[in-house]
């Protein structure tokens, strides 16, 4: 019968335990995150949040949760169960919480909300004109967009590939024809041109993010038309486009995070990557929570504040040429000082 | 007989749940004899054999072996202490031979690994050797490199034998053997028997049939109802006296029938051809036919293409050619349920695979091919009342031993649950009934009764179609006997000319 | 061996009926909270950081899961799908086959809503009822094929339903890029089903579907116990010779067995379609068709008993958020739970074992479980 006790033992401990914790008081301001699908480790938007978060939340003293999304049907669930948690701010992830979050943030106007990477504007997220989006009137004015300079870091990319190319052909593989990945890719283009004028510039958008097969076979015609440094912009799409380029003994350059990283199969090939600091981004918010300053709106991540900007070189350290990398510091100068435009207009 | 028995148990107990499967049983075994363990399915037979082979524990009492008591854990305790069993279904691989199912669990091996377990080579020969001694000793027949497959049913039973005796059995179990054997074989083995014992070997042999009881046991042992209800010597017991040992009443064996009156041909079957499973030609152009009022009966050994007749039949199995002529009906490719409802009714071979669902209750199996019907069904609706209903009549009527009729039909005893298929297709009117092996595994109460109804529907106009292995059987209640050897039906003859000889030589194929 | 006699009486004890059968299953979750309690403890950085966060975590999963506002609520939300996938495995489960195909039968289900949703116009009230046939078809259609397939050439519906998962997400995953894309948003998504064709929702996610599947589950019950036609299909599953031999014809069972699966699992996506998310995602796999089984099997695929079996795993997956939420626990401690339950239900001698209970003479009858693999 030993065991029995010891059953009865385990629940005694059980029932104290949970009878403590409901004890337990809550922190004045909280801070929760909800990850997309993707997880907690996906070395990228998630992680990266996640961590800028969560380390900004530890150092100005507030308490921290996250969850997990376990399918495209639990954000709206998760971010409710955090309102109800009582968290002061709320950070979500990805164009594919977009519609939840706005709809979680008219439902509370009282917590704060940010998103990273999706803004709202008229006809896309909200309906009144661009600048009254984030008001009363627009309905969020609770609402903080964590957004890139997508075109900046593009155009650092498109120097370093326009001082490494050969051919004087240069590619992007793209993903759906969506602001973000537009910025990218005029950025990129007009980098380029600004480094070679005699460059030529390919581009494919390709209305998906998850079709490697596709991306691989536009970085293939791509190549086939001269095009030595590849630019992946778009998810897996753009890296079947990196795969092309590194099948082919050619450049690559990587997009979001350091692909060196997040696809280490193509790391022969990998220049960079042009990359989205979310860990600042994010981290940035939530120190502007902490001390009563976050604005709603858009918060641009740019050059100058270091929220984007070309990862290391790694493999490549030594085998780009210190006249290129003075290139690319050059425009990186340039770009923060305002001496240079990508030429973005939207 | 020697001072000291082989093997003796004293107060064998064995509960399971809710049910005293033996009570306080002893037994003495002495050497070199044939110990007949007499018994009603679920007497308690085979428990009590289970608790002599390691099989199961016994709650109380002990086992001794040579005087010596032996603690019984597993089989292998049980072999070591020299016993040996042969079942009733053999534990026999088909695709291997002789030697290799003998030394199975026992290889002896050879070469430079031999001394590490599971790797040393099999030594074939040396088993074989061993093998060829057995069977000599003991006239054995038996050729080691045979395949199992190949062997008719009395040789594999050899095997099972010898597979024994290698392993240095000399007290041997055997459970039912005579079950699947012709009455030629039967003797065969009776007198294998035989020669075992003049050599110190001791046996215990487990049946149900008195007469073979009478004619090779050295002392008969009773079973009712778990408990040892004695013993006798064949000199002092007739078949009636052990049959009322058996069932605690009087019971009477021989069934009382008058002379057939024969009406309308109600089956008449044509050049029928029918396949096994593996498409070889089970049923080869038989042709016979089945008139109102009479009992045609099928004899024959086990797998000599009665089951796939039977199935053919009753639409079970697809006719390959010939013709089927149900009364006016040409019913030769008709479904289950078609021949179901033209009258049919079918006591089935095996009654757990096709009779009976195990896990339904009793009251649902009573109604298993009438369910969709009234009263049972208004429309697809069930109406478990009248279901309910007519499972108590008909449990009532046809005396199945039941706690209730939502016990499930498979925690019922093999005599009652062949009750079960009795009442559910005696209880509408039919006017063809096709009873396969009616009383297979059924105890001598319950084949009494089952002969009982036979009878008395052939008495009221039903063309019976009675396929038996049990030649007793068949003798005692067919008015015609039709034997099947290897898919034909090779002879046809009146009761009045089938002898028992006439027909063992015929189902063994060795006249036309 | 000697037959064992039963000896129960006709009239059983609501002891007998009710608390006999429910004991497994209890205990079996009662067991895998304690294991899943002695991980976390033990997992942990030291034991009182364990203790710490095994009682925030419980907590939270209780509250979570039943007290908080809308706890209760977004339980009720997932038990729903559960229920009907459940009853999606537990009908061939009764005809003796194993249906894995639960969630592509779900996706199908959730697809031919959505189109029947966007693309017809009909009045509210008979819209969502068309919408929900539209679902089941789908679904069904998903089971046909395995059905087909078991039925007239004997390919082994356990391979073929994962089969059809697989061309399931790949059929909806191109739809929903290609043809049916709504490209108003910024997400891979269809358009949205019309207003009319949505179910209304009570209170946050809280929908009506539930009461749909309430209904559904009872007449699942009806049909399988009390009509001819559930009880040629659970004949044929404890045994198809036998049921031959009653004049029924197995193949017949195993179709119509994996098609009203299908189509169960189908009105399960239908019901998430329209009280949830009113478009189909490329996320759209939701696990339901998986946890299904763990329901079916918890519930020994009594159809009414998968309702608390739903619930149960209804309440773990909502209440398991808050492992994560306030003791930063990984959500896949839901997952452990929830495979040693299944492992306790599934060999229940032992928490027969653990807990002393005896083993209940031979009268319920229980669909053929142990079967499944046969084939």
């Amino acid at each position: 019968m030993s065991k029995k006790r010891m059953s009865l033992f385990v629940l005694a401990i059980l029932v104290l335990s949970l009878v403590l914790a409901a004890c337990g008081g809550t922190a004045e301001k909280k801070v929760c995150a909800v990850l997309d699908t993707g997880g907690e480790n996906d070395k990228s938007f998630n992680e990266f949040t996640l961590k800028g978060a969560r380390e900004a939340a530890d150092k100005a003293g507030l308490e921290f949760a996250h969850i997990v999304s376990e399918s495209d049907a639990d954000y709206e669930k998760n971010i409710n169960n955090f309102v109800d948690e009582g968290c002061g701010l709320i950070i979500t992830v990805g164009f594919l919480m977009g519609d939840t979050t706005k709809a979680a943030a008219i439902a509370n106007p009282d917590v704060n909300f940010a998103i990273v990477d999706v803004d709202y504007w008229p006809g896309f997220g909200c309906d009144e004109g661009v600048d009254s989006c984030y008001s009363e009137e627009g309905g969020l004015s609770n609402v903080t967009s964590l957004m890139f300079a997508e075109d900046e870091v593009g155009y650092l990319a498109g120097t370093l590939a326009g001082c490494m190319s050969e051919t004087a052909v240069i590619g992007t593989v793209s993903g759906m024809e969506i602001p973000p990945v537009v910025k990218f890719v005029v950025g990129y283009q007009n980098g380029a041109k600004a480094q070679n004028p005699s460059i030529e510039a390919l581009n494919v958008y390709i209305p998906d993010f998850n079709d490697p097969t596709t991306g691989k076979q536009a970085g293939e015609t791509q190549i086939g038309q001269g095009a030595d440094v590849i630019f992946g912009v778009g998810g897996n799409t753009g890296n079947g486009g990196l795969l092309a380029a590194h099948e082919a003994g050619l450049m690559a350059i990587g997009v979001d995070v350091d692909q060196y990283n997040t696809y280490p199969e193509v790391q022969a090939s990998l220049m960079t990557s042009a990359a989205k600091n979310m860990d600042v981004a994010t981290g940035d918010a939530v120190t502007a929570y902490a001390n009563d300053t976050l604005e709603a709106g858009i918060q641009l991540a740019t050059v100058a504040n270091g929220g984007v900007g070309l990862a290391s070189y790694h493999d490549w350290d030594s085998k780009v040429p210190a006249e290129c990398k003075a290139a690319v510091d050059a425009a990186a100068a340039g770009l923060t000082d305002g001496s240079i435009s990508t030429g973005y207009a939207p | 007989m020697s001072t000291t028995p082989v093997l003796e148990a004293r107060g064998l107990t064995k509960r399971f749940p809710g049910v005293i499967a033996n009570d306080s049983v002893d037994l003495t075994l002495n050497k070199g004899e044939i110990l007949a363990m007499l018994g009603e399915n679920g007497a308690g037979k085979t428990t009590l054999m289970n608790m002599l082979y390691g099989l199961y524990h016994p709650d109380e009492g002990e086992i001794l072996v040579n005087g010596k008591a032996v603690k019984m854990d597993s089989p292998n305790d049980a072999i070591a202490a020299g016993i040996g069993m042969v079942h009733q279904h053999f534990m026999l691989i088909p695709v291997m031979t002789v030697a290799e199912n003998i030394m199975l669990g026992v290889e002896e091996t050879r070469g430079v690994l031999a001394k590490l377990p599971m790797l040393g080579r099999l030594n074939r020969r040396a088993a074989a050797v061993r093998i060829k001694e057995l069977s000599k000793q003991y006239s054995l027949d038996l050729d080691p490199d045979d395949y199992i497959k190949d062997l008719p049913v009395g040789i594999q039973q050899r095997a099972e034998i010898i597979k024994a005796l290698y392993r240095n059995a000399d007290i041997l179990i055997l459970d039912e053997p005579t079950a699947v054997l012709t009455p030629q074989e039967a003797d065969e083995l009776f007198a294998i028997m035989h020669n075992l014992t003049k050599q110190g070997v001791s046996i215990i042999f487990i049946t149900h049939k008195l007469k073979e009881v009478l004619k090779v046991a050295d002392r008969i042992a009773v079973l009712r109802n778990g408990k040892m209800v004695g013993t006798a010597l064949p000199a002092d017991a007739t078949q009636a006296s052990l049959a009322e040992m058996m069932v605690g009443r009087e019971v009477i064996l021989q069934v009382d029938k008058s002379e057939a009156t024969p009406g309308d041909v109600v089956l008449d079957v044509k050049d029928l051809v029918v396949k096994t499973n593996r498409g070889q030609i089970a049923v080869e152009n038989v042709s016979f036919e089945v008139r109102a009022g009479e009992i045609l009966g099928i004899a024959g050994v086990q797998g000599n293409g009665q089951s796939e007749l039977a199935e053919g039949l009753t639409g079970l199995r697809p006719i390959e050619s010939g013709h089927i002529q149900l009364s006016d009906r040409d019913s030769t490719h008709f479904l289950p349920r078609q021949v179901t409802e033209m009258g049919v009714a079918h006591i089935p071979e095996d009654r757990e695979k096709h009779g009976l669902i195990m896990a339904y209750s009793i009251a649902d199996n009573l109604v298993l091919n009438r369910y969709y019907q009234p009263p049972f069904a208004k429309g697809p609706v069930l109406n478990q009342e009248v279901i309910d209903q007519n499972g108590r009549e008909l449990v009532a009527e046809y005396d199945v031993r039941t706690p209730s009729i939502y016990t499930t039909a498979g925690s019922l005893s093999g005599g009652n649950k062949q009750k079960v298929i009795v009442a559910r297709e005696f209880s509408r009117p039919v006017k063809l009934l096709i009873a396969n092996q009616p009383t297979r595994g059924v105890d001598v109460g319950s084949i009494e009764f089952i002969h009982n109804q036979i009878i008395s529907q052939r008495d009221s106009g039903v063309a019976v179609l009675l396929v038996s292995a049990e030649l007793d059987e068949i003798l005692s209640l067919a008015d015609r006997v039709a034997v099947m050897f290897d898919g034909r039906i090779v002879k046809t003859l009146p009761i009045a000319e089938a002898t028992r000889e006439r027909v063992g030589l015929l189902m063994a194929g060795s006249e036309t | 061996m000697a037959s064992s006699t039963p000896n129960e009486v006709e009239s059983k004890s609501f002891r007998e009926r009710i608390l006999r059968p429910l004991a497994v299953p209890l205990l079996a979750v009662f067991t895998s909270l304690v294991i899943g309690a002695l991980i976390i403890v033990f997992t942990a950085e030291n034991p009182a950081i364990g203790l710490d966060k095994l009682g925030k975590g419980y907590w939270g999963m209780f509250e979570g899961a039943f007290l908080k506002r809308n706890g209760i609520l977004n339980t009720l939300v997932v038990t729903s799908p559960l229920i009907l996938t459940g009853l999606a495995v537990a009908i061939p489960f009764h005809a003796g086959l194993f249906n894995i195909g639960a969630e592509g039968q779900f996706i199908m289900g959730a697809f031919t809503a959505v189109l029947a949703g966007i693309y017809l116009d009909l009045p509210p009230v008979i819209h969502p009822i068309v919408v929900m046939l539209a679902g089941f078809a789908g679904g069904a259609l998903w089971g046909l094929i395995p059905g087909l397939l078991r039925a007239y050439l004997g390919a082994h519906e356990v391979i073929n339903t994962i089969m059809m998962n697989f061309i399931a997400f790949a059929l909806v995953s191109f739809a929903v890029r290609g043809p049916f894309l709504d490209p108003n948003t910024s997400s891979v998504q269809t358009y949205p089903i019309q207003k009319t064709a949505e179910l209304v929702r009570i209170s946050g996610r809280f929908h009506i579907g539930i009461f749909v599947t309430l209904l559904v589950a009872s007449v699942v019950y009806y049909f399988l116990y009390k009509t001819t036609w559930g009880f040629s299909l659970r004949t044929t599953g404890h045994n198809p010779n036998a049921a031959k031999y009653a004049g029924i014809r197995p193949r017949q069972q195993f179709v119509l067995s994996l098609v009203l699966a299908g189509g169960l699992a189908g009105l399960a996506g239908s019901l998430e379609v329209q009280g949830l998310t009113h478009v189909v995602t490329t996320g759209i796999r939701a696990g339901y068709g998986f946890d299904a089984i763990g329901v079916s099997l918890l519930a020994l695929n009594n159809p009414l008993a998968i309702i608390p079996a739903a619930f149960i795993f209804g309440a773990l997956n909502i209440g398991g958020d808050f492992l994560q939420i306030r003791a930063g626990l990984s959500v896949h401690i839901v997952s452990i739970l929830q495979a040693f339950i299944l492992l306790f239900v599934a060999a229940p001698s032992i928490v027969r074992y653990l807990y002393r209970l005896k083993v209940s003479g031979g009268v319920a009858e229980g669909a053929p479980v142990t079967r499944g693999w046969g084939g």
